[in-house]
């Protein structure tokens, strides 16, 4: 099953004359992870805000779960990141005034589709909720205000929130730009996992070469 | 939604000290909105709700409006009065079918003391024509009988058999108070949600005698309380007194009385009904004054004295004053300027032997008309001015009893006319508060048989010749009255409205002011997948919840202060404020509030979204 196509991939900055990418085409099947790269500016960032459905692609060029990205309404794509798409930024990813495993939970509470993939009973919520957290060695932090942690459990979480109801891609910004080498593979590591176990794929942008290593498939931008 | 609402919460209670500032400034604006719109609201319902069938209210020319609020509201003073010549007139006339004599102007620890008649308790009616109920005890008929109001009872802690000693004047207890004649509590009202229920009803006889009493500063114990309903008892029984042997004399019992001997120190002021007295014998009086003797027959004995200016002394025709030495009298009606002379004035002055100094003597005994209806009972009479032997030193004695009446003394005790003290009476002025004559009322409130006849009876006493009268129409001096408050409302309410806009504007400053710093929050939430139109609702809903906090906040606050303020607001205008409740009314004004908070709140709503739309997942800080 394919979860991703690109074809001929661009996209042009509204008020840019030069695009910010042009002529990206790839293929990735459900299951495989792709590592984005490139240096600062070259479009990753916009890349993945293309993936999401929130910047709008042309019609024909993004299909996503087999759906034509740039023929739906923006409603549509909010729909569509709502119910298949986990997403973990480079930073704060989580909101403040919610403990842990509220944060954790945020996505199904909101997002019926993915409710729905829980069978829809707030118990069920907690316990997936719990349970992922302690994929990622989280559970004795469930309770605790997100401001307590430190930025590599953050990030920890902000995994944990993305898998939430079983997303088929998880998108990532330099989820491990900010951390160190430890608590970097830590989070490689349960992502990795989580994804597995999910059978989601991972479309993860980074500068961190070491990285590279996990991914089926790798995509350069150049500026 | 239900999460969106409880995200809206956790957020606003993740800042809850703005929110709480926010929530404050709009609890503030909500409770003088609805506090400004309830009192508006109750002061009509309580006004218009207060008095029902009665046709017309008559009282002394003046403000219609100030009729109304005395007499039925009690309200402010009335400062002038009926006569009880008006007063019977217009109540025998044949449209008339009852009518409710008013006595005003005295009141304890704020509750006003009304003097009426059965009549008030028979035909006043409120609310839809309700009548006044006894709940327990009864009225009776003793003239220390009070009946008291709901409110008064709980209030003031009174219950059956109970005295009250009442104060002299309006408002607080800070005037002269006579405990010698104390009301005692006969019976209490069921409540009625009028000015009645904070009223202490008294017979209107008795309210006559307190003022009298005060006048006198001296001691009416037991009149009789019918003197003031039968006037005819007064001097027709009078023939052939019999004071004889008086040395301080007793003028008790005055039927059969003849030969009044041996008084002295007697003193006659101004008798306006004095016509039938016949055969008095006042020989052998020393040191008597009779001021303005009208119709005085048969005086005998009474030697040196010297009336000076009689006003209505026309009649005085055989008095004998015997043995009277010295005295001079200048001017009796009013103003005694006794230089130099020994003299008396006005009351009753007895003057033994002794002598009045070199001193300006400003007895103004205005409009005395001293009606001696003397009753079946020896009475001691206050104006006992019987002077021994001593002297007013070179003194100014400020007495000024402004238009007394002294028509129900019923038996007065002349006694003991001498060794008299007149310190008491020294700069006695209440004339700061009004009370009408004895045998006069405050106003008067009458129902007609026929409603209809009303307007053309109101324009027939508008012209009375006797008496200068108006005749109020409850309703139309309501409406009167409404349209002068009217402008202080629109006021109120507009100040008010105005106050709520300003705490609105507060909420979505504050609201504005965390766009900024949310713009990261937003992003999280657009990544999980929440829609530009679901961040929207969630700054609606937090304006909501602000809103309707401030409602609560305000309303409870509201209440406590209407709970709080209620014994002052009662005791400064007689108005009831009722405890705080939600009508339709207010939850109107609720609705306006949170529909023009969610107005307000579009702007930060707008502008969260439309930067949440723009910045996507990477909010650019
Ligand atoms: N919201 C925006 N509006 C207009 N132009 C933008 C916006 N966001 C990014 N760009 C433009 O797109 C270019 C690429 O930005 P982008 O964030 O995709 O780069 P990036 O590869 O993610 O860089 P970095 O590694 O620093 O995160 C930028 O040079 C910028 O000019
Ligand atoms: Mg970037």
């Amino acid at each position: 099953m394919i979860c991703l196509t690109m074809k001929d991939l661009s996209y042009t900055w509204p008020g840019q004359d030069r695009p910010i990418l042009d002529g990206l085409s790839l293929q990735l099947s459900q299951g495989e992870h792709l590592y984005v790269h490139g240096p600062s500016g070259s479009g990753k960032s916009s890349l993945l805000g293309l993936l999401a459905g929130i910047l709008p692609a042309a019609p024909d060029q993004l299909n996503v779960l087999g759906l034509d990205l740039g023929k739906q309404s923006p409603l549509k794509r909010d729909r569509f990141r709502a119910a298949h798409l986990g997403v973990i930024f480079q930073q704060f990813n989580l909101l403040s005034y919610l403990s842990v495993l509220e944060n954790v939970e945020l996505p199904a509470r909101m997002i019926p589709e993915r409710r729905n993939k829980l069978d829809g009973k707030a118990s069920a919520i907690r316990d997936e909720a719990k349970r992922l957290l302690s994929r990622l060695n989280l559970e004795e932090l469930a309770d605790r205000s997100v401001q307590q942690l430190s930025v590599g459990q953050q990030q920890r979480v902000a995994a944990a929130r993305a898998m939430m109801g079983s997303p088929e891609v998880l998108l990532a910004d330099e989820p491990s730009s900010a951390l160190d080498e430890k608590n970097r593979d830590l989070l490689m590591q349960g992502l990795l996992e989580l994804c597995k176990e999910h059978e989601s794929s991972l479309v993860l942008v980074s500068h961190d070469p070491a990285l590279a290593q996990h991914f089926e498939q790798q995509l350069e931008l150049r500026p | 939604m239900k999460h969106l609402l409880i995200l809206a919460f956790r957020s606003l209670l993740n800042r809850r000290l703005s929110a709480l500032l926010t929530l404050l400034s709009i609890a503030l604006s909500v409770a003088l909105l609805l506090g400004v719109e309830r009192i508006r609201h109750q002061t009509q319902d309580h006004f218009s709700r207060s008095v029902s069938g009665t046709d017309l209210i008559i009282g002394p020319r003046g403000s219609s409006v100030q009729v109304l609020l005395a007499s039925v509201f009690r309200i402010g003073a009335m400062n002038n009065a009926v006569s009880g010549e008006s007063f019977a007139y217009w109540s025998q006339r044949p449209e008339v079918a009852w009518s409710i004599p008013l006595s005003l102007g005295d009141s304890f620890r704020g509750h006003p003391v009304i003097g009426t008649t059965q009549a008030y308790f028979d035909h006043f009616r409120y609310g839809r024509g309700k009548a006044l109920v006894i709940a327990e005890g009864e009225w009776g008929s003793g003239l220390d009988a009070m009946l008291i109001g709901h409110r008064a009872a709980r209030d003031l802690n009174l219950k059956i058999g109970d005295q009250v000693v009442i104060a002299h004047g309006g408002g607080d207890e800070s005037f002269v108070e006579h405990g010698d004649h104390p009301f005692t509590v006969t019976g209490v009202l069921e409540p009625t949600g009028t000015p009645v229920d904070q009223g202490l009803h008294v017979h209107i006889e008795a309210m006559d005698r307190l003022h009298q009493e005060f006048e006198a500063g001296g001691d009416i114990s037991k009149m009789d309380p019918l003197a003031r309903f039968m006037p005819d008892i007064d001097l027709d029984a009078h023939d052939g007194h019999d004071h004889s042997t008086h040395e301080g004399h007793d003028h008790g019992n005055h039927e059969g009385h003849e030969d009044h001997e041996g008084h002295e120190g007697h003193d006659h002021g101004q008798h306006d009904e004095g016509e039938d007295q016949k055969g008095h014998d006042h020989s052998a009086h020393e040191g008597h004054d009779h001021g303005n003797h009208k119709g005085h027959e048969d005086h005998e004995g009474h030697e040196g004295h010297d009336h000076g200016q009689h006003d209505e002394g026309e009649k005085h025709e055989g008095h004998d004053h015997s043995a009277h030495e010295g005295h001079g009298h200048v001017d009796h009606s009013h103003d005694h300027d006794h230089s130099g002379l020994h003299h008396a004035h006005g009351h009753d002055h007895g003057h033994g032997a002794h002598g009045h100094g070199q001193g300006d003597h400003g007895h103004s005994h205005a409009d005395h008309s001293h009606d001696h209806s003397h009753g079946a009972e020896a009475h001691s009479h206050g104006h006992d001015h019987g002077h021994g032997a001593h002297g007013h030193g070179q003194g100014d004695h400020g007495h000024d009893h402004g238009a007394h009446d002294h028509s129900s003394h019923a038996g007065h005790d002349h006694a003991a006319h001498s060794g008299h003290d007149h310190g008491d009476h020294s700069g006695c002025d209440h004339g700061d508060h009004f009370h009408p004559p004895a045998g006069s009322v405050s106003a008067f409130l009458i129902g007609l048989h026929d409603r209809r006849d009303a307007l053309a009876l109101q324009f027939e006493i508008q012209r009375y010749e006797e008496e200068a009268l108006q005749a109020v129409m409850p309703g139309v001096t309501l409406l009167e009255l409404w349209e002068i408050m009217g402008l202080v409302e629109k006021l109120l309410f507009g100040i008010s409205i105005f106050v709520v806009a300003v705490g609105l504007s507060g909420m979505a400053l504050s609201l504005l002011a965390r766009m900024q710093e949310r713009r990261r929050e937003m992003a999280i939430l657009r990544a999980i997948g929440v829609t530009p139109m679901q961040i929207f609702l969630l700054i609606q809903l937090e304006a909501l919840l602000l809103c309707v906090g401030g409602l609560i906040l305000g309303s409870l606050g509201l209440a406590l202060g209407l709970k709080l303020l209620q014994p002052a607001v009662l005791n400064w205008s007689g108005l009831l404020l009722d405890s705080f409740s939600l009508g339709p009314q207010e939850f109107k004004f609720m609705f306006v509030v949170l529909l023009l908070g969610q107005v307000i709140s579009l702007l930060p709503s707008i502008l969260s979204t439309r930067s949440a739309l723009h910045d996507g997942l990477s909010p650019k800080l």
